[in-house]
């Protein structure tokens, strides 16, 4: 891959499986006649029926795209349900989805598809996926989205971060590139893009995607059957105007890079296992001599197996030489070197680049983990468990690499975060080795949930379970075949570790199935394309179809089914901008719920009070003084509890200004996750619409703004 | 040589039309323009260009990262130091893309070693024959 010196040896990793991939794959077993009838019929096809070949498809993902674009505008989303925006979809679009997702199972196993057919296919899915939103909704998905676009306003209008405010101006790296672009391009906010993030992002994803695929395998037809499933199976919606977003992107890099250039072919002699196996065998004999250096094959790297070709299929590892009986150490070391010391993974060699070269990607790989750690908080530990986790294993021959990125970690967390972390520390410690406790807090409780929510829910755990099921089917199919796919099963596994850490608010198990994401879908992808060369009979190409359209169903339901509560509409952002421009500096701005449209602007200058992060005001046990107010219950005592609280907190003398924004997403948001009965929540909205201590200063059919009856400093500024 | 060249142009190209489209205040869609063909790809294509990466998905992806790396890292460098000017920022990054650039055509290949067998007269001698202009005279020299 890398040329220079030794540029003979180092090429052919990838520049082999660039040969490799316009090649075509033959089945194992075919005879020679069969090949000749082959070559002879390619030989009388007309040119007509190849350029047919070649347009059919495209004219295919041309009449996809067109079907959905003139679907979109019939949809209501409105009317959305529980079961998110699938709701509403017009089979049109179901229909459209459906026919790409066959046609591309169907082209992916054929030996001669051009690449660009295949890029076609993957844009169309991205496009459809994540741009109907982009199409479909006024403004962004996403409450986070508003959070961290006034982060980007901060720093636009200061120049500068202040640590003390919150914890994204102590890792501002996206928000500063947010900045940079957002004004040399001209643009008012990055409201004006952020709609498009997730079509941005996946589409950033594909090409290190298939880089990374491609240093796992040669075959071009699980690369990019690994490719699609990953798009499918992209259901946890971290692809938005978001940190961890593009922090994914540079994760992905780092590990194809590190698997492109600095993985070692076969692990060496005397592995730092041994001495544990040793241990476990209970025995001091030598557990087995150095492996011998494998041969050079011509043409590969020294240490790498032969290029199988076309008609390889699983070669058996013809380096792996048996330790010597007089050198054996105990049962689990003969087991640990028959099954692990070997090529781990066969069909993409090494690169071994000249050391100017490996420097030079050193340097970047180092460039671009610094970009991740000033840019988020969890991404730094999912690069570093990989890397820890194939260092151990001695895959990956920069074995100091992990170190330098903890210190790197370290020192920005301690150094330049430490004003964050000052705060949050003793938190952070405790919440280590919280397993249970965190992965309780990962999981929603649906015990009170509409049977939307729980459908959806159910949807994405069989998402989930599905891929990794797969997952774990290729893995056995490939061990079987005689591949040691060690560096993709560690970085399987690798995040999982994770959890045991912290529950990262609740996310931590679906950013581990973020992280996890690539290994799996190559692995998943496996399943029906194990090894190069194998053919595809019609039956796996059936379930090959049938599986790519149940993931696209779950990716449908799982991606889109809180859809009701993640758009946003004009007149929602009209109340907001009416209260951003009336409400003083210092002002106390209350809402029910934090899913709204805001803190996109100014949002220093004002205090934030969501009400039901209050679990004794979704309860309708607050109430001032420490006695319930006596006479009323039920709904109705619960609801003047409420107003009570809700007056005491806006009385509140230190803020300048104190406003009350009730809008249709804060709702949607309530009622979903079942945070408050439905009966309260109309009886909250009928008593603050009546109550005397409340006066209504703006309304429309989404969004209310109410001020207290006798601020005069509200009514001044109106 | 050719991709050299092809290379070197679009990402001087791509540079002097940013430049031109920031520093000329164009309206908003040519700066958009502009900024999608030069931000994503061309600072770490000049860099990754040195590397010699023979794979183009991998030279890419590598490139696409170094890319937005380096953009963030200059403009995060610029907030911390309290000197936050966009422009300034987009100037580092059009000098660094320029620096990389000139590093390539400025960078020598290193000359392939020659065999020191004695085989090297032998090939001279064959290289200073005249070619070849038919068939016959190809038979005649006894290949």
């Amino acid at each position: 891959m890398v040329s220079g010196e030794g540029k003979a040896n180092s090429i052919d990793t990838i520049g082999k499986i660039s040969s490799d991939l316009a090649r075509p794959v033959l089945a194992p077993g075919k005879n020679t006649a069969e090949a000749a009838d082959g070559i002879r019929e390619t030989a009388t096809r007309s040119a007509t029926w190849r350029v047919l070949d070649y347009v059919s498809p495209l004219v295919a993902v041309a009449l996809v795209i067109m079907l959905w674009a003139i679907s979109l505008p019939g949809i209501n989303i409105r009317a959305m349900n529980d079961y998110g925006l699938v709701s509403v979809l017009p089979p049109a679009i179901l229909i459209a989805m459906a026919l790409l997702t066959l046609s591309f199972s169907l082209l992916v196993t054929r030996p001669r598809v051009p690449a660009f057919i295949l890029v076609a296919h993957v844009i169309a899915l991205i496009f459809i996926v994540h741009g109907t939103t982009a199409m479909l909704y006024e403004l962004p998905r996403y409450s986070w989205t508003y959070k961290h676009i006034g982060v980007v306003d901060y720093i636009m209008r200061n120049g500068s971060v202040n640590p003390a405010i919150d914890i994204y101006h102590n890792w501002p790296g996206f928000f500063a590139l947010g900045a940079f672009f957002t004004t040399i391009t001209g643009l008012p906010s990055p409201l004006s893009y952020a709609g498009w993030a997730p079509v941005f992002f996946n589409i950033l994803y594909f090409v290190p995607l298939l880089f990374l695929f491609r240093t796992f395998s040669t075959d071009r037809r699980v690369v990019w059957l690994g490719v699609w499933f990953f798009y499918l199976a992209s259901w946890v919606g971290q692809d938005y105007f978001a940190p961890q977003a593009l922090s994914y992107f540079f994760y992905i890099v780092i590990l194809a890079i590190v698997v492109a250039w600095f993985r070692v072919a076969r692990r060496p002699a005397g592995s730092s296992l041994v001495p544990l196996i040793r241990g476990i065998n209970g025995t001091n004999m030598p557990v087995g001599s150095p492996t011998p250096p494998s041969p050079p094959y011509p043409g590969g790297t020294l240490g790498s197996p032969p290029d199988k070709g076309d008609l390889g299929g699983s070669v058996p590892n013809q380096s792996f030489t048996p330790p010597s009986p007089s050198c054996q150490g105990g049962t689990i070391s003969i087991l640990f070197r028959r099954f692990l010391d070997r090529p781990y993974i066969d069909e993409a060699p090494a690169v071994a680049g000249a050391p100017l070269q490996r420097f030079g990607i050193m340097a970047i790989i180092i460039l671009v983990f610094f970009v991740v750690v000033s840019s988020h908080q969890l991404t730094p530990y999912a690069i570093i468990a990989a890397m820890v986790s194939i260092a151990i294993f001695r895959v990956c021959s920069a074995r100091l690499l992990p170190v330098l990125m903890v210190i790197i970690a370290g020192a920005w967390a301690l150094y330049v975060a430490a004003t964050y972390m000052n705060g949050n520390i003793q938190w952070i410690i405790q919440s280590i080795g919280e397993l249970l406790s965190n992965v309780d807090t990962n999981v929603a409780d649906l015990s009170q949930a509409s049977a939307g929510r729980v459908f959806t829910a159910w949807v994405s755990r069989g998402l989930t379970a599905t891929l990794w099921g797969l997952a774990l089917l290729g893995a056995i199919r490939r061990f079987r075949l005689g591949h040691r796919d060690l560096p993709i099963l560690l970085l399987a596994i690798a995040p999982f570790p994770l959890i045991a850490t912290q529950s990262y608010g609740g996310e931590m198990i679906f950013r581990i199935f973020l992280f996890t994401l690539p290994p799996m879908a190559f692995l998943a992808a496996s399943a029906f394309i194990p090894s190069l060369g194998q053919a595809i009979s019609p039956r796996t190409s059936a379930a090959l179809a049938l599986t790519s359209l149940a993931l696209l169903g779950g990716l449908l339901f799982a991606y889109y089914g809180k859809e009701s509560v993640n758009f946003f509409t004009n007149n929602e952002m009209q109340a907001v901008e009416f209260v951003h421009k009336t409400a003083p500096n210092g002002s106390l701005l209350v809402v029910l719920s934090s899913n709204l449209p805001m803190k996109y602007r100014d949002y220093e200058m004002f205090t934030y009070h969501s009400l039901t992060d209050n679990l004794d005001f979704n309860r309708g046990q607050v109430w001032i003084g420490g006695q319930p107010p006596a006479g009323q219950a039920g709904v109705a005592g619960r609801t003047a509890n409420r107003i009570s609280y809700i007056t005491y907190l806006m009385s509140d003398l230190k803020y300048h200004g104190a406003y009350l924004v009730v809008t249709r997403s804060e709702e949607a948001y309530i009622n979903l996750l079942d945070i408050m009965p439905k009966e309260d929540l109309t009886s909250l909205e009928q008593a603050l619409a009546n109550s005397a201590n409340f006066r209504l200063i703006m309304s429309n059919s989404d969004a209310q703004v109410y001020v207290l009856a006798d601020d005069s400093q509200g009514a001044a500024n109106q | 040589m050719k991709a050299k060249l092809v290379w070197t142009l679009v990402i001087a190209a791509s540079a002097a039309a940013m430049g031109i489209a920031i520093y000329g205040n164009m309206p908003v869609p040519v700066r958009l323009l502009a900024a999608a063909c030069f931000l994503p790809f061309c600072p770490g294509m000049a860099i990754v260009r040195l590397l010699k990466i023979e794979d183009g998905v991998a030279e890419l992806a590598v490139a696409i990262a170094l890319s937005i790396a380096i953009e963030t890292i200059v403009a995060m460098a610029l907030v911390y130091a309290r000197l936050w000017s966009p422009n300034l920022v987009l100037a580092i990054i059009i000098g660094i893309t320029v620096a990389g650039t000139v590093a390539q055509w400025v960078r020598r290949p290193v000359p392939p070693k020659q065999p020191s067998d004695g085989k090297a007269a032998e090939r001279l001698v064959r290289l200073c024959k005249p070619p070849v202009r038919n068939y016959w005279e190809f038979r005649r020299r006894g290949n």
